[in-house]
């Protein structure tokens, strides 16, 4: 393993070639960048990100940066524990405010980041949307489209609805 | 970490392009009631839905085996045996609960009660109604069946545990002890594995018994609480 580096910034490179320099600690709530400047020691050029584009990128430091000094969830915490509530904080609501466009390009970000508690507070925001909705609701939502064949649509009605004698 | 993959389509929807275990996170903070909702949208999210590991088995509101819960006017049908026929995975018939009242306006919208046909020979009129009903006080998931078309759904409540224990524990266990009161107010008997519900009108029945000023005030306050 390299030796651990006190650089106090880092470059980061979106997949269209903007370069933007950021705290490290805040740069490390990544834990795809975090394990990548723990192995490589001093990094001095841009990490390309090659998955993300600028405005993304943005996007995700700027959630970074106001979570900086979150305590960071431990590795084997019960993953069934964080699924028991959709709460978002206000600042957060407030973040993912955004179109279904950016809203699902920054759940792939922290995805491919390694970013959890961003990802689950893309994937809650997202659930929120569809509770309380009807299936059409939800497809009109989405813009799914509804590839159900008459036959089947009915058979999943039928077996939804109450009847005492089915 | 999902795979991204780079040859979808641009013409999907967001939600679509997303890996699909990335969809799977998102079902995860789904409640039961939601997931079956989402299932009745298109075939892919029906199939993940169904088909993910133990996705929906541990969803908020989810029971599995289906338990029985009536209530409504037919108390006599309490007794009926288990329904066969239930479908095999994530129905509206598992779902015990849901999370918020959001949810359980859009139960009472599109599960409303409806006019049934009597079959079975367990209803004796020829036709009764039934539906999904939910509590607003507690958001129980339960049927309802009438003999009579009921308008003023919104004016029951279930008298399930959490609320006996919750609101009126003093009254109730009142009219625990006097069963034949209750038989003749049209007000079921307390059973531990069933629900019942009242009508919030009937609470006033209470003041019908010999129950302390405090109970009855409380009861009262709860009727004006319900009925808003």
């Amino acid at each position: 393993m390299a030796t651990p580096s006190t650089q106090a910034t880092v470059k980061l490179q979106s997949n269209d070639n903007v370069v933007i320099e950021v705290e490290r600690a805040i740069a490390e709530r990544s834990v795809l960048i975090k394990n990548m400047l723990e192995d490589c020691g001093e990094v001095t050029d841009a990490i390309p990100i090659s998955n993300v584009n600028e405005s993304i990128l943005r996007k995700v430091i700027e959630w970074c940066e106001h979570h900086k000094n979150d305590p960071v969830a431990a590795e084997n915490e019960n993953d069934d524990s964080r699924k028991k509530t959709t709460d978002i904080d206000e600042w957060d609501q407030k973040f993912m405010n955004v179109d279904q466009e950016m809203l699902f390009e920054i759940i792939l970000a922290a995805n491919f980041l390694d970013i959890k508690p961003l990802l689950d507070t893309g994937c809650k925001t997202v659930a929120n949307m569809i509770k309380g909705k009807s299936p059409e609701e939800i497809r009109k939502l989405f813009n799914i489209q509804n590839d159900f064949t008459p036959e089947e649509e009915e058979q999943i009605r039928r077996e939804n609805e109450w009847a005492e004698d089915r | 970490m999902a795979e991204q993959d780079s040859t979808v389509p641009p013409d999907l929807p967001p939600i679509l392009r997303l890996p699909t275990e990335l969809r799977l996170e998102i079902y995860k903070f789904c409640s039961a009631f939601t997931l079956v909702q989402l299932s009745c949208t298109s075939v892919q999210l029906r199939r993940e839905i169904l088909t993910g590991p133990n996705l929906y088995a541990k969803s908020y509101g989810y029971e599995n085996p289906p338990i029985k819960r009536t209530a409504g006017t037919y108390w006599h049908l309490y007794d009926r045996k288990l329904r066969e026929n239930i479908p095999p995975h994530l129905s509206m018939y598992n779902i015990h609960k849901v999370e918020s009242h959001c949810e359980r306006d859009l139960l009472m919208r599109i599960y409303a009660m409806k006019e049934q046909r009597a079959s079975t020979g367990l209803i004796t009129s020829k036709t009764y109604f039934g539906g999904w009903w939910c509590c607003h006080n507690c958001l129980r998931v339960m049927e309802f069946i009438t003999r009579d078309r009921v308008t003023n759904l919104e004016d029951f409540v279930c008298m399930s545990r959490e609320f006996i224990r919750g609101i009126i524990p003093d009254s109730m266990s009142l009219l625990m002890k006097q069963s034949n009161m209750s038989l003749k107010c049209d007000i079921p008997r307390l059973s531990i594995n069933r629900i019942n519900i009242i009508r919030t009108s009937d609470i006033y029945y209470f003041n019908k018994l010999p129950i302390s000023s405090s109970v009855i005030k409380q009861a009262a306050s709860i009727t004006t609480h319900t009925s808003h």
